[in-house]
C-alpha cells in the first residue's frame, strides 16, 4: 500500500526523467539509448519487473513502457514521447541494474530498424568495455568518443527546447522583433534558436531564452504545461471493477479497491507509518518546564490526530479539471455517500515498559466520550516510536489516498507544526 | 419554432446529401454488437434487419441529458434540454435546474422571449466546470441585470407535476432553509451523460467506466484495436466540436497510423447574450499550477465597433506566461465571443505569445480590435483604455 502510494507521488515526478532519456532520440535514424531512469534523488540501481512493449513495437506518449522497482516501490515509466522500441537491453527480472544504464535502445517513430544503427551500451560516465567486445560491434555501432557526447549532450539538453528549428518558417513578429533589437540576422536565428514551437517553430520564450534574458527552464516549463494538456486527459477515469483473477500483485490490490467504490472486494491493506515522538516529548518537556503543567504526549498525539483528520479532506478534494466535477460524480456514480474514508489505530510499538497500549478508535477522538486507557502521566522514553495504522474503505473512492494524506499530516504536525498541537 | 425545425432538418439533410454525393453506405436505425466484427442494425422504417461485418468500427452514440434522482421528466412540463426547445408556448414562469452551459443558455433564450426565469444550482458559482472564475461572476452579473435570478448553493429536493404547475421543493446548502418554487415549466440541465444504451456492447465486454464512459486509450481505441470510440461516448469535454475533431484523427489513426486533436485548444461557447467563449486554461488553473502570468483585459466598452452597435457588455481577457509571454488561456465575455475565440484557438496552437497577436494588424472598426488590444494589455499596455 505504502509503496503504491509512493509509486503515485514519484509517477509524477517521473514524467521528466522519462520524457528527458525518451526525447533524446531527436535525431532520425539515430536511435539512442534508454537508460535506467532514476525515479527518485535516492534512487541508484533499480530492477525490471516487466516491459509492456517488445522489441520492434511503437509505442506513443503516454504509454507506459515498462515497470522498474526500486527498494521502495514499483514504478510505471511512461512515455512523453512516440517512439519505437528498437531493443532491449535489460529483460524483466533483471535486477541491480545502476541508474543511467541502458537498458533499452529507443527510435524514432517510422524509422527503419533493420537500418538503424544501436548505440553504445557504454555510460558516458566511464564503465569499461572489454576490447574483444568493442571490436566485435565496432562496425555496427558509432564511436564510443561520439556516442558518449550525444548521450551527455542529450542529458543535459532540455527536452522541450531539443527541436532545432523549422528553417521555412516566416519568423513571428515577436520573434523578428527582439532579433532585430539584438542585431541577429534571421539565418543565423533559425540556424541556432532552438524551437519549442509545433513544427520546428521559434517562439517568442525561444528567442528571449538564446539572448539570455529568460532562462531555458522557463521556456521548458511552459512547454511541458502546455503538452500535458494536449493530450486527452484519461486522468479521471473511474474504472468499474473487472473480475481480474491475474491481479496476484499485492501492491495493485488497493489500488483496485480504491477506485472500484462497488466491489466487494476483500478489505484493502492497511497502510501504517511509524512517527518519531522525539519532538513531541522534546515540545513536551518545554511546556512542562515553561507553563508547569503536564499535557501528556498523548494528548499532543491526539491533537495532530485531530489536525490531521480536519486537513485530510480539504487536502484531497479532487483537482479542479473541466472534465472532473467532484459534485457531478457524486451525483452520478453509485458509492455510498457519507461513508468514512479511512479507520485507523495508534499504537506505540517500542512501549513495552508500559502497562496497555492505546488502541484509540476514530469515535473516541472525535466525540472523545472515552478517556484513553494509558494514564497521562506515565512516563515516556525520548526515543519513544508511535505507530498509527490506516485502513481504507475500499467502498469510498480515493480513500487510499486520504488515509495517506491523514499519515502525512499527522507526521507534519508532530515534526514541524508543533505550533498548532499547543494552541 | 418552425424556423428551428428548418434549421435542424436544412442541415441534418445535408448531411445526407453529402454521404449520397460522397458514396457513403448508411443505415438509418440502431445498431447493435452481434461480436466485436458484427453490427447488426434494426432500420427505423421497420424493414429487414441487416448485418453488417466490419474490419474497423468507431462508436460515435453521443450523450443524452443525465436524469435528476427522483424527477421524472415528461418532455412538457418537466423537460431536458430537448423538451425545452419544442415549448408551444413561452412559459411565464421557468425553473432550471443546473447552471451549467446548457441551463445559462436556455436560461438567456426564454428569458429574453418572456419568461421569468430562475436558475438553481448546486454549487456556488455558475457556467460549470472549466469556465474563468472572473468570466463566471460576470455572467451571474449581466444575467441577473437581464432579469434571471440565480438561486446558487441550493439543493434541489423533489420536483413534480402538480395540475397545471411544476413543484419544486429546494433547500439551502449552508443553512439547511427549505423553500418550495412553483414554476410552469422545469427544465434540468445537471449535464448529459454518455449515451450507449442498446448497442449491446456487453456482446464484446469493452470496458465502461462508473460515468458509463467507453474507456479508451490515446488513440480512441477500446479493448480491442479496431474498435475506437469518439465524442461524448467517452472521455473528454462534451462537445460536438472536440467529437468532429475526434472523428476525423480516429479516420487518420486506422489510415495513417497518426491523427490530430490539441486537447489544449478545443474551445468553449456559451451561446447566451452577451456570448462567454474560452480557450486553454483558467487563471484559477495556472495559479494552481504555479505558473507566473500575466493578465491583460480589455472591455468591449472602449470598442469603436461594439460602441456603434450599443452592444458593449463584457471583456477580452488574455492570460500569458509571464517570461515567455505564450498565451495560455483566453476568456471572452461579450458580443459575438463564440466568433472571436477563433483567434484564440489559432494563437494557442501555433504558441503564439500575446505580442504576436498583438503585432498582427486587426480591421477597424471591428470587435476583434478588443482582442488586439487585450493583448497588448497582456504584454506591454493597451492604447485605447
Amino acid at each position: 500500500m505504502v509503496s503504491f502510494l509512493a509509486r503515485r507521488l514519484v509517477t509524477r515526478a517521473n514524467l521528466r526523467v522519462g520524457h528527458r532519456a525518451i526525447s533524446s532520440s531527436r535525431n532520425l535514424l539515430a536511435a539512442s539509448n534508454f537508460g535506467m531512469p532514476a525515479m527518485s534523488p535516492t534512487m541508484t540501481e533499480g530492477g525490471i519487473v516487466e516491459w509492456k512493449f517488445k522489441e520492434g513495437e511503437s509505442f506513443s506518449a503516454g504509454d507506459v513502457l515498462l515497470e522498474i522497482e526500486t527498494d521502495k516501490a514499483q514504478i510505471d515509466v511512461e512515455a512523453q514521447d512516440d517512439g519505437v522500441l528498437a531493443k532491449i537491453y535489460a529483460e524483466a527480472g533483471e535486477k541491480g541494474i545502476p541508474v543511467g544504464k541502458p537498458i533499452a535502445v529507443i527510435a524514432e517513430p517510422g524509422d527503419d530498424l533493420a537500418s538503424l544503427k544501436l548505440p553504445s551500451t557504454e555510460q558516458s560516465e566511464g564503465a569499461t568495455e572489454t576490447p574483444a567486445a568493442e571490436q566485435s560491434q565496432e562496425e555496427s555501432k558509432p564511436t564510443a568518443s561520439e556516442t558518449s557526447s550525444s548521450s551527455s549532450h542529450a542529458s543535459t539538453s532540455s527536452p522541450s527546447s531539443g527541436a532545432s528549428a523549422n528553417k521555412k518558417q516566416t519568423l513571428l513578429p515577436s520573434v523578428a522583433g527582439i532579433l532585430r533589437a539584438k542585431g541577429i540576422s534571421s539565418e543565423e536565428a533559425l540556424e541556432k534558436i532552438q524551437a519549442s514551437g509545433p513544427n520546428g517553430r521559434i517562439l517568442k520564450g525561444d528567442a528571449l531564452a538564446y539572448i539570455g534574458s529568460i532562462s531555458n527552464e522557463s521556456v521548458d516549463a511552459i512547454s511541458d504545461n502546455i503538452k500535458k494538456l494536449q493530450k486527452l486527459d484519461l486522468s479521471h477515469k473511474l474504472q468499474e471493477p473487472k473480475a481480474k483473477s491475474e491481479s496476484s500483485d499485492s501492491e495493485k490490490a488497493p489500488e483496485k479497491a480504491a477506485a472500484s467504490p462497488v466491489s466487494s472486494q476483500a478489505a484493502p491493506e492497511p497502510v501504517s507509518a511509524i512517527f518519531s515522538l522525539s519532538d513531541v516529548n522534546l515540545l513536551k518537556s518545554t511546556l512542562d518546564a515553561t507553563l508547569s503543567t503536564s499535557i501528556s504526549v498523548q494528548n499532543l498525539v491526539e491533537k495532530a490526530i485531530k489536525l490531521a483528520l480536519r486537513d485530510t479532506p480539504k487536502l484531497t478534494r479532487a483537482r479542479k479539471s473541466i472534465l472532473n466535477d467532484p459534485i457531478f460524480d457524486d451525483i452520478v456514480s453509485i458509492s455510498p455517500r457519507g461513508s468514512k474514508a479511512f479507520d485507523y489505530k495508534v499504537s506505540y510499538p517500542t512501549s513495552s515498559a508500559r502497562s496497555s497500549s492505546a488502541s484509540v478508535d476514530i469515535y473516541d477522538i472525535l466525540t472523545s466520550s472515552r478517556k484513553p486507557l494509558r494514564s497521562p502521566t506515565a512516563r515516556i522514553a525520548s526515543t519513544e516510536l508511535l505507530k498509527i495504522s490506516v485502513t481504507p474503505n475500499s467502498k469510498v473512492s480515493g480513500s487510499d489516498k486520504k488515509a495517506q494524506v491523514f499519515l502525512d499530516r499527522v507526521g507534519y504536525y508532530l515534526a514541524q507544526g508543533k505550533g498548532d498541537l499547543v494552541l | 419554432m418552425k424556423a428551428k425545425d428548418d434549421a435542424v432538418t436544412g442541415l441534418t439533410k445535408g448531411i445526407e446529401i453529402l454521404f449520397k454525393q460522397n458514396k457513403v453506405d448508411y443505415f438509418k436505425g440502431t445498431g447493435s454488437f452481434v461480436n466485436e466484427n458484427e453490427i447488426e442494425v434494426e432500420p427505423l422504417d421497420g424493414s429487414e434487419k441487416v448485418n453488417l461485418k466490419a474490419k474497423n468500427i468507431i462508436i460515435a452514440t453521443g450523450s443524452e441529458p443525465t436524469p435528476f434522482p427522483g424527477i421524472e421528466v415528461d418532455e412538457k412540463k418537466i423537460v431536458t434540454s430537448t423538451g425545452i426547445l419544442s415549448l408551444t408556448e413561452v412559459p411565464k414562469k421557468l425553473a432550471i435546474i443546473g447552471g451549467g452551459i446548457i441551463g445559462l443558455e436556455m436560461a438567456s433564450v426564454w428569458s429574453r422571449l418572456g419568461s421569468d426565469v430562475t436558475v438553481i444550482e448546486f454549487l456556488n458559482n455558475i457556467g460549470g466546470a472549466g469556465i474563468d472564475g472572473e468570466l463566471a461572476k460576470l455572467a451571474q452579473k449581466t444575467l441577473k441585470k437581464q432579469g434571471i435570478n440565480f438561486k446558487l448553493g441550493t439543493k434541489v429536493l423533489s420536483g413534480k407535476v402538480e395540475g397545471e404547475n411544476v413543484k419544486i421543493e429546494v433547500e439551502n446548502a449552508k443553512n439547511g432553509k427549505k423553500e418550495e418554487l412553483d414554476a410552469d415549466v422545469l427544465l434540468v440541465a445537471i449535464g448529459r451523460r454518455p449515451y450507449t444504451e442498446g448497442l449491446k456492447i456487453e456482446n464484446v465486454g469493452v470496458d465502461m467506466d462508473q460515468r458509463g464512459r467507453v474507456v479508451i486509450d490515446q488513440e480512441y481505441r477500446t479493448k480491442y484495436p479496431h474498435i475506437r470510440v469518439i465524442g461524448d461516448a467517452t472521455f473528454g469535454p462534451m462537445l460536438a466540436h472536440k467529437a468532429e475533431e475526434e472523428g476525423i484523427a480516429a479516420v487518420e489513426y486506422i489510415k495513417n497510423g497518426h491523427g490530430h486533436v490539441n486537447y489544449g485548444a478545443i474551445p468553449s461557447v456559451m451561446y447566451t447574450h452577451p456570448e462567454f467563449a474560452w480557450v486553454g486554461q483558467t487563471e484559477e488553473q495556472i495559479k494552481e499550477a504555479g505558473i507566473k502570468y500575466n493578465v491583460g483585459k480589455f472591455p468591449f466598452l472602449a470598442n469603436s465597433r461594439a460602441k456603434t452597435n450599443l452592444d458593449t457588455e463584457g471583456i477580452v481577457k488574455i492570460i500569458a506566461d509571464k517570461e515567455t509571454d505564450r498565451v495560455l488561456g483566453v476568456h471572452i465575455a461579450g458580443p459575438n465571443a463564440g466568433e472571436m475565440i477563433a483567434e484564440a484557438v489559432l494563437a494557442i496552437e501555433y504558441g503564439a505569445s500575446s505580442e504576436d497577436i498583438a503585432r498582427t494588424c486587426h480591421a477597424h472598426p471591428t470587435l476583434s480590435e478588443a482582442f488586439k488590444e487585450a493583448a497588448m494589455a497582456t504584454y506591454d499596455k493597451a492604447i485605447h483604455f
